[in-house]
């Protein structure tokens, strides 16, 4: 067949337009060196500046080039890290030592300077970190690696939130200023920033004189793809190393295509959130109803594949006050729940909304769809929403949702503060579940410095808001999925940090 | 055609305003930023009022209005609520791949629609324009998301030829230009040979015919160059919304433009740079629709704007 007339003098050119970027790729696109490895995020990162942008995404960056005062490890136990040490030198005094010797990439010391500098950056931050340091009054620096924190009022917390507080050097930010910084950071971390390619990569390269020798991977370079099936593609390719935010999914295709999964229980807790103030829920043996009509493990099973772990309380391992068996979880039981409901004068069932912020949560949709659908078997007839996340949060900001919606929670510190705070408090910024009870006894563990006293506090406060006030209905913590090539030996950690520093290539 | 161009930036100016306005208020009424921020923090009620403070949110809407239009006319056009950096520049920092990607899309488009189109109007029964045709067809239903998937599993991960995603040399700009190339192309190749078919019969196009000129001669030079002017147009449209609505396809992509910075900026609600995004492309859309005008008056010289 002879191609004539138009096609005759068209195909040869758009032949030739569609292959040449093909060949002048493959004669001059550049080779990665072995010892480098790429990992595929997937959130847009904004700035590199930890004050500002505060997203799990970011997260992974950020730490390869700036370190936290204190860190914690696998299991959540705060270890020491940029501080050595600290102790309580009276109620609003925290004395922190800090290391020495240390130098920031552009080879400025790290001093005490730099921890009031840190405490400056993040109180001016207009962004999701700004409100974390706000109960710190003062950073005395005492002598140049002794710095004393002054708070407000007592807060035997602030060890705790040292895992957030990024050293910041002072001469560099102060010549550069926040929002350059935010582009171009500088720290103590184990790679150094090479170079961001707006909306393509960022490029990271181990410092061969960081404390703990050089890390083994020698240079990082970071990329985004907001798609899930996006990102499993560069895995299957071989363009990706590692992935983060696989769906339960797609693993088959993982490892299908000779990489792996890692998995780590995630800090992430999905819960059901009363509005105590909802004229029908304001009864806690509806709430509690609710509670038993509710099989998370079907749940788990069916909609998770079983790649979720049941959860009943609220305080976790290695939180101060946690005991195993403090509060007893309610199991599923719908003869309990129709007998709580007779009880409550609505042997019928009745009404209610469930309101859902979809795409924030792996498979949100169809969790609350499964709710719905078990609360049904009961007589309950709950009323689904499914909403955009910011119109959702717009909504539930006012105060006023009714029924119930669904959320997670991860706290940031690891201490049970951070949940009461955040949750179970007249000035939280989730005022569904506040009682003048609750908030005594809230204000009481806050500032209560000796251990033990607070230990019993917290367990308390579980008992009330589990037992006693049924708050929530706690269903499980998710499992956060990774992608892996098989050429890297890297492992997940549960608080949705990556960190590469002890990963290695090869078998 | 001084006029007319005066007559035209005044419109355009009229139209930026509007468009600005109404995304304004339309933002305004959808959500709000300070939600979104707390939502993943937290804060003391104080500390909120604070930050509505600092960011500018606690005034009424009608002072927020007036400050945005007041900073817009001296090109500044507010701080990125999340990006913490002024708005226009992160805009236009994403112009150079939503240039590129439109560009490439558009000639994708072009380079099969048109010819399919011609060979559809002049051949109309043969084995080639009944598949130009169908592919067409095809083009214009099939949905963009599973087109793009459906090419990166294919092209990308089974046969291992493109790129699945990213920015990162010339080949990674194919399967985004493909998919983002086949809606314009089944348009521009269906508009093409309905136009050609209304000229074809054209008594001007029977006399070149019967005055013995070669057939490329006749198509070219007398039918095509009367068609063109819907062609044009249509091609001047799809570029247009290409250059600020290429979302779904910069997403699955993970291609670095306007579209997908502009739909993360919708769900944090970032006021500022939505409206900067939407300032950015509304001019964008005005001069690809000058620059359409203006081809008019070459191709057909009875078109004057005075």
């Amino acid at each position: 067949m002879r191609i004539q007339g138009v096609w005759a003098r068209v195909l040869p050119v758009v032949l030739a337009l569609l292959l040449t970027p093909l060949v002048i790729s493959e004669v001059f696109g550049q080779r990665v060196p072995s010892r480098s490895i790429t990992v595929v995020v997937s959130a847009t990162i904004t700035s590199l500046d930890p004050s500002v942008e505060t997203h799990r995404s970011s997260g992974a960056i950020q730490n390869t080039i700036m370190e936290t005062l204190a860190v914690y490890d696998a299991s959540n136990v705060l270890q020491p890290l940029l501080a050595e040490k600290w102790r309580s030198t009276d109620p609003n005094t925290w004395r922190l030592t800090l290391k020495r010797g240390l130098k920031f990439h552009n080879g400025e010391d790290f001093t005490a300077e730099s921890v009031k500098m840190a405490v400056d950056v993040f109180n001016a931050s207009k962004g999701f970190a700004g409100s974390w340091f706000q109960f710190i009054k003062e950073v005395k620096p005492v002598d140049s690696h002794t710095v004393d924190i002054v708070t407000k009022s007592p807060t035997p917390i602030l060890p705790q939130t040292l895992a957030f507080l990024y050293a910041f050097p002072p001469k560099y930010f102060k010549e550069v200023g926040a929002d350059a910084f935010g582009q171009k950071p500088v720290g103590t971390g184990p790679y150094k920033f090479v170079e961001w390619a707006k909306g393509e990569y960022i490029k990271v390269k181990a410092d061969p004189a960081y404390r703990g020798g050089a890390p083994k991977i020698e240079e990082i370079t970071f990329r985004t793809a907001p798609e899930a099936s996006t990102r499993v593609a560069m895995l299957e390719t071989g363009r990706a190393d590692i992935i983060m935010n696989v769906p339960p999914q797609m693993i088959e295709r993982v490892e299908k295509a000779g990489a792996r999964v890692e998995t780590a229980q995630s800090n992430r807790r999905v819960f059901v959130e009363f509005n105590r103030f909802d004229p029908i829920l304001k009864d806690v043996r509806l709430r509690k109803a609710l509670n038993y009509a509710t099989d998370v493990e079907a749940i788990i099973k069916s909609i998770f594949a079983g790649r979720a772990y049941r959860a009943t309380d609220i305080l976790r391992p290695a939180m101060p006050g946690y005991s195993k068996g403090n509060v007893q979880g309610y199991g599923y039981d719908p003869a309990k729940a129709r007998e709580l409901m007779k009880q409550a004068g609505r042997p019928n069932g009745f009404e209610t909304d469930l309101y859902v912020g979809v795409g924030r949560l792996t498979l949100d949709k169809e969790l609350a769809e499964a709710l719905v659908g078990q609360w049904e078997k009961v007589g309950i007839k709950a009323r689904l929403h499914p909403m955009e996340w910011a119109a959702f949060t717009t909504e539930a900001f006012r105060g006023q949702m009714p029924g119930m919606h669904i959320l997670s929670h991860a706290p940031l510190w690891w201490d049970a503060d951070f949940t009461w705070q955040n949750h179970f408090w007249s000035r939280a910024t989730w005022k569904y579940a506040h009682t003048p009870k609750g908030d005594q006894m809230f204000e009481a563990q806050r500032t209560e410095m000796d251990p033990k006293r607070r230990e019993a506090l917290q367990q308390a406060l579980e008992k009330y808001w589990v037992e006693e006030e049924c708050a929530w209905i706690i269903l499980y913590d998710q499992q956060d999925i990774y992608g892996v090539s098989k050429r890297i030996q890297w492992k997940a950690r549960p608080d949705e940090l990556m960190k590469f520093d002890e990963a290695t290539l090869g078998n | 055609m001084r006029t007319f161009l005066l007559r035209r930036l005044v419109f355009s100016a009229f139209a930026i305003w509007a468009v600005a306005t109404i995304v304004f208020g339309l933002l305004q009424l959808s959500g709000d930023p300070v939600a979104v921020i707390m939502a993943g923090s937290f804060g003391t009620p104080e500390y909120v009022a604070k930050l509505r403070r600092e960011l500018g949110l606690d005034l009424p809407i009608h002072e927020q209005y007036l400050r945005f239009l007041a900073g817009a006319l001296h090109g500044d056009l507010g701080r990125s609520l999340r990006w913490n950096q002024p708005a226009l520049p992160l805009v236009i920092e994403r112009l150079p791949a939503t240039f590129q990607l439109a560009l490439a899309a558009t000639l994708f488009a072009v380079a099969l629609a048109v010819p399919a189109g011609i060979l559809s109007a002049t051949r109309p029964r043969s084995l080639a324009s009944r598949s130009a045709m169908l592919l067409a067809f095809a083009g214009q239903c099939i949905p963009l998301f599973w087109l793009g998937i459906m090419l990166v599993l294919l092209l990308s991960v089974n046969l291992r030829l493109l790129p699945p995603g990213g920015r990162d040399g010339l080949d990674s700009l194919i399967l985004p230009a493909i998919t983002l190339g086949m809606y314009p192309m089944a348009r521009i190749a269906r508009l093409t040979r309905s136009s050609m078919l209304d000229v074809m019969t054209e008594p001007y196009v029977v006399t070149a015919r019967s005055k013995g000129l070669r057939e490329g001669i006749v198509l070219y030079r007398h039918a095509l160059k009367n068609a063109a002017i819907p062609i044009v147009t249509i091609i001047g449209l799809q570029l247009g919304s290409m250059l600020g609505g290429a979302v779904i396809t910069e997403t699955i992509f993970a291609w670095p433009g306007v579209g997908s910075l502009t739909i993360q900026a919708i769900y944090n609600r970032d006021l500022p740079l939505v409206q900067a995004a939407v300032v950015v492309v509304s001019v964008l859309f005005i001069v690809v629709n000058l620059a359409v005008d203006v081809t008019y008056a070459y191709l057909d010289p009875k078109i004057r704007y005075d």
